[in-house]
């Protein structure tokens, strides 16, 4: 059982300090309202860059983990969702802060996800090995289609038009090809000396994901914010049996955040809700729902978490990311030279072993931290946007420029990401763009060896198109936009009913 | 000027000029071996591009104009001093040197699209504080932390 092998590795002092950083920075940073956990670990992979691959994902993972659950501080205390994933946090959370009870609702978030994420980091650790058998399989043809399922199911599942979803990631791939035929070594679209290296990995990340972040926040300057919920005496033991005593809602948010954290692109977002929609249908006092009933909160949360582990399965395995933050951790594990797959686990088995077991550690050290912030995160609440949008912004350059210590680098983060503020107006999403970006080598590449393989024996054609993995990824593909394209339609067909 | 009207038909009419942009990069006067997988790519964002017009079009026809213009108009121009100052930030960085360019950046926002007056001396000073401070953290992590050395230009 390599993950028990190698779970010492966690406990040197370097690595325990990196996951109490990581987690108090994550919750942090999820917390504040309009940062989200991708932007987050996007902005912490250049410091990862000078660390050991183990430290650096150990520092990630830490991150991941902790903006999810910390997005539910501002959900709860101001009614503003930290992330996405925590709008069914909301729904009762703030509820229960109206009615003075903050601090035990926190209390829930941080119990319960921290049992959903333990749940989630157990399906990781006994699905990703089989997961990886199979790519042992996968020869160029299905490499390449596997990237772009990737960036298929990013930009369809969740983009409110598949068609911008796409666009999106084919842009990203159009990027990726800035700088040198990875065959022929001729350069292509140099038409300045600040591309001749192309884009690297890190500086679409924060320039797609941080830079637009920035200018967003700047739009929140000036409007009215959110009333902010005092924080109650609550204690937390008191909590922790109620907490435990709601078995169902605590089953049934780790079970919908496991599977929706393991199908590709879903994200946190829908986990929560899928999970808080779950726990109202099968409960005996629906109407109770939106009124402050905990286990709203406790099953969200729950999922929340439980989606973590579940969502670096695909991506240890097969490239392809469970969630945007999975798709930005995607690049940290590139830029320290982990490629994706089978080879993972046996070349470097140690550090990836390492990395999940500290997930293990991240969540208890998210639980021991948020109790703690429970009563003691109203001043994250006041932080202005301005001051955050100034501090990402000089943190996004300097760690821009730390990669390569190049000026030009931090020019291409600045044009990538002021053009992503104006393409988000524009209903074009990022996270379809940075795996784009991420994965356009890996296709290239693979799209080329494929070509010269199938030229050489039975034709392109029937290379690409032939075989049952490529098959089946192929037959993906099409289903995931085509459910992509019937799940659109029926939700405008829903809003001009109501209208 | 961009109209913010018909949000839809300008992101289409975008989208089109950078395919059709992306496509005559890809396929004038290139080599055909090295340019292959930018033309595919190419040919599928024209083609994408094609039916999101199509699409706008047709939803132009049935819907009537989006009455967002006010708010999004609002929006660009809170945004547009902060995109001024960036501007300015990059532009200087690499001539006065990151660490100064840095803190008056940081600055700037904090006047800027703060609630206080620019004459207020004691916000003044709070904000100068605050933006020293941050600067200083940056200098302690990178400059001696990581030995990432950002170019000091004329003054550092």
């Amino acid at each position: 059982m390599d993950f028990i092998n190698y779970f010492a590795n966690v406990f040197t002092p370097y690595h325990l300090l990196l996951l109490f950083g990581g987690t108090t920075a994550g919750l942090i940073l999820g917390a504040l309202p309009g940062l989200s956990p991708t932007m987050a670990v996007a902005l912490v992979i250049p410091f990862t860059f000078h660390m050991e691959p183990a430290s650096g994902l150990i520092l990630l993972g830490a991150m991941y983990t902790a903006t999810v659950a910390g997005g539910a501080i501002s959900a709860i205390l101001v009614n503003v969702p930290g992330a996405p994933a925590n709008i069914a946090t909301a729904l009762d959370g703030h509820q229960m802060a109206k009615k003075g009870r903050a601090s035990e609702a926190l209390h829930y978030c941080f119990l319960s996800s921290f049992v959903g994420g333990i749940f989630g980091i157990i399906i990781l650790i006994f699905f990703t090995p089989p997961l990886a058998e199979l790519a042992l399989k996968f020869g160029p043809t299905e490499l390449f289609w596997i990237a772009i399922l990737g960036i298929t199911v990013i930009g369809t599942i969740g983009s409110k038009s598949v068609v911008k979803g796409l666009m999106a990631g084919l842009f990203g791939l159009a990027i990726s090809t800035i700088g040198d035929n990875p065959m022929l070594g001729d350069q292509r679209f140099v038409y300045s000396e600040h591309m001749e290296s192309g884009i690297h990995i890190v500086v679409a990340l924060i320039g797609l994901f941080a830079m637009p972040q920035i200018l967003t926040l700047l739009e929140e300057c000036g409007r009215p914010s959110g009333h902010l919920m005092g924080l109650s005496e609550a204690k937390w033991f008191q909590s922790f049996l109620y907490n435990i005593k709601r078995v169902k809602a605590l089953v049934i948010g780790s079970i919908v955040g496991a599977v929706v954290g393991i199908i590709p692109g879903a994200g946190g977002q829908i986990a929560g809700l899928v999970a808080y929609d779950q726990v109202k249908k099968t409960s005996k006092n629906p109407e109770n729902y939106g009124q402050g009933e905990p286990d709203g909160i406790i099953a969200a949360e729950s999922a929340n978490n439980a989606m973590v582990g579940p969502s670096l399965v695909p991506l240890l395995t097969l490239s392809i990311p469970g969630s945007p933050t999975a798709a930005v951790l995607l690049g940290g594990l590139l830029i320290h030279g982990l490629f994706p797959g089978p080879d993972l686990f046996t070349l470097h088995g140690e550090v990836i072993w390492t990395f999940i077991d500290s997930l293990i550690v991240a969540q208890v050290f998210m639980l021991i931290i948020g109790l703690f912030l429970s009563r003691h995160s109203g001043w994250v609440m006041k932080v202005p946007p301005h001051y955050m949008a100034a501090s990402i912004l000089v943190l996004a350059v300097f760690g821009t420029y730390s990669i390569q210590s190049s000026y030009s680098d931090v020019l291409l983060m600045f044009i990538l990401g002021v053009t992503m503020y104006f393409a988000n107006k524009l209903g074009f999403s990022a996270a379809p763009m940075v795996l784009g970006v991420i994965l356009g080598p890996i296709a290239e590449n693979n799209f080329l060896q494929g070509k010269l393989i199938g030229e050489a024996t039975d034709g392109v054609a029937v290379y690409f198109f032939s075989g049952a993995i490529n098959i089946t990824l192929i037959v993906g593909i099409v289903a995931s936009v085509a459910y992509s394209v019937y799940a659109n339609h029926k939700m405008k067909q829903r809003e001009a009913r109501k209208a | 000027m961009m109209s913010f009207k018909n949000m839809e038909l300008n992101s289409a009419l975008i989208s089109l000029l950078v395919a059709i942009g992306f496509s005559v990069l890809s396929f004038y006067d290139t080599d055909p071996e090295v340019y292959l997988f930018p033309r595919i790519i190419a040919v599928a964002f024209l083609g994408f591009s094609i039916v999101l017009l199509f699409t706008a079009l047709k939803s132009q026809k049935n819907d009537s104009a989006s009455s967002t213009d006010g708010d999004e108009e609002n929006c660009f121009i809170t945004v547009l001093p902060g995109l001024i100052v960036g501007i300015i930030y990059l532009l200087t960085m690499d001539i006065i040197g990151f660490y100064v360019t840095s803190y008056c950046a940081f600055l700037a926002f904090l006047i800027i699209y703060g609630k206080r007056k620019a004459t207020d001396v004691p916000a003044f000073i709070k904000k100068s504080l605050v933006a020293a401070c941050f600067i200083g953290i940056l200098y302690l992590l990178f400059w001696q932390g990581l030995n990432v050395r950002t170019p000091t230009g004329w003054i550092f």
